[in-house]
């Protein structure tokens, strides 16, 4: 990710600091993306960081100087305890961008996201047409473009297409 | 979606800080820094004053002649640098036209 573009007066920022912190929050996910380096041998949420842990690791983050959070994992959305999360890592100031396929995020879960303080969500496409999107998450994974209008117009603010290289 | 890229820069719109992005003071520099989906800024202090003046209320001239003001100097002599960082603001999708939604769609 670009955490470190700087316009000028940047150099005063030194010593440098991390800006970005990638929170991989879990290695649960529906889909099987055969690209993907998520492991798969892991148990289904065995070894996770409980919700008081990475409260304390976003604030640790934030005290080193990270103000940029990505919420990855996995699928972070298969945390419950996402929005606390989220709004954890509000209060410590840092800005927020979920990454996710957007399965499971509905509209009463991205209002919750949103009112938790979330800045920003990127979703994850597979492909243009749905049945490759499919063939390649190995599940029906395509998410309906009448769907992401809807969160255009009442989720969080942004919408990025992150597309597979 | 309304952002204002750079050909939509002109002095008679009221630019503001598009909703995506947020500015706050670094707590570890105590500079001001601009955060938006693809990273963070840092902003000077002229460049944090004029992000301040982008609340979609004020025309980019009231902008202009506002810094003016503040330097005791003629407005025609800084108007060409707020417009070029403006420019820059637009481009990167960070400033919004209110009333514009949809109108570029």
């Amino acid at each position: 990710m670009s955490v470190a573009s700087v316009a000028p007066g940047a150099g005063s920022m030194r010593p440098l600091r991390p800006f970005g912190l990638l929170a991989e929050l879990t290695y649960r996910c529906p889909l099987h993306c055969p690209y993907c380096s998520n492991p798969e041998a892991i148990p289904l949420g065995d070894g996770e960081l409980t919700t008081a842990e990475w409260v304390r690791v976003l604030g640790e983050a934030a005290d080193l100087g990270v103000l940029h959070v990505l919420l990855s994992g996995g699928e972070p959305l298969a945390r419950r305890d996402l929005s606390e999360l989220v709004a954890a890592a509000r209060r410590e100031g840092l800005y927020t961008n979920l990454i996710t396929s957007a399965i499971g995020l509905t509209r009463a879960r991205a209002l919750a996201l949103k009112a938790a303080g979330l800045d920003s969500v990127q979703i994850s496409l597979h492909a243009d047409q749905g049945a490759s999107a499919d063939a390649i998450a190995g599940l029906p994974a395509h998410v309906n473009p009448s769907t992401i209008n809807a969160w255009r117009s009442h989720g969080p603010h942004h919408h990025d297409l992150e597309l597979p290289g | 979606m309304g952002a204002a890229r750079g050909r939509l820069i002109g002095p008679g719109i009221r630019p503001r800080l598009a909703a995506k992005a947020r500015v706050q003071t670094d707590r570890v520099s105590g500079q001001v820094v601009l955060l938006d989906p693809e990273g963070v800024l840092v902003l000077n202090s002229t460049g944090a004053a004029i992000v301040g003046l982008c609340d979609g209320r004020r025309t980019i001239e009231e902008m202009v002649a506002e810094r003016a003001e503040r330097y005791d100097a003629p407005p025609a002599s800084l108007s060409g640098d707020v417009a070029a960082y403006l420019a820059r603001l637009g481009d990167r999708g960070l400033l919004e036209i209110p009333g514009t939604e949809g109108a570029a769609r």
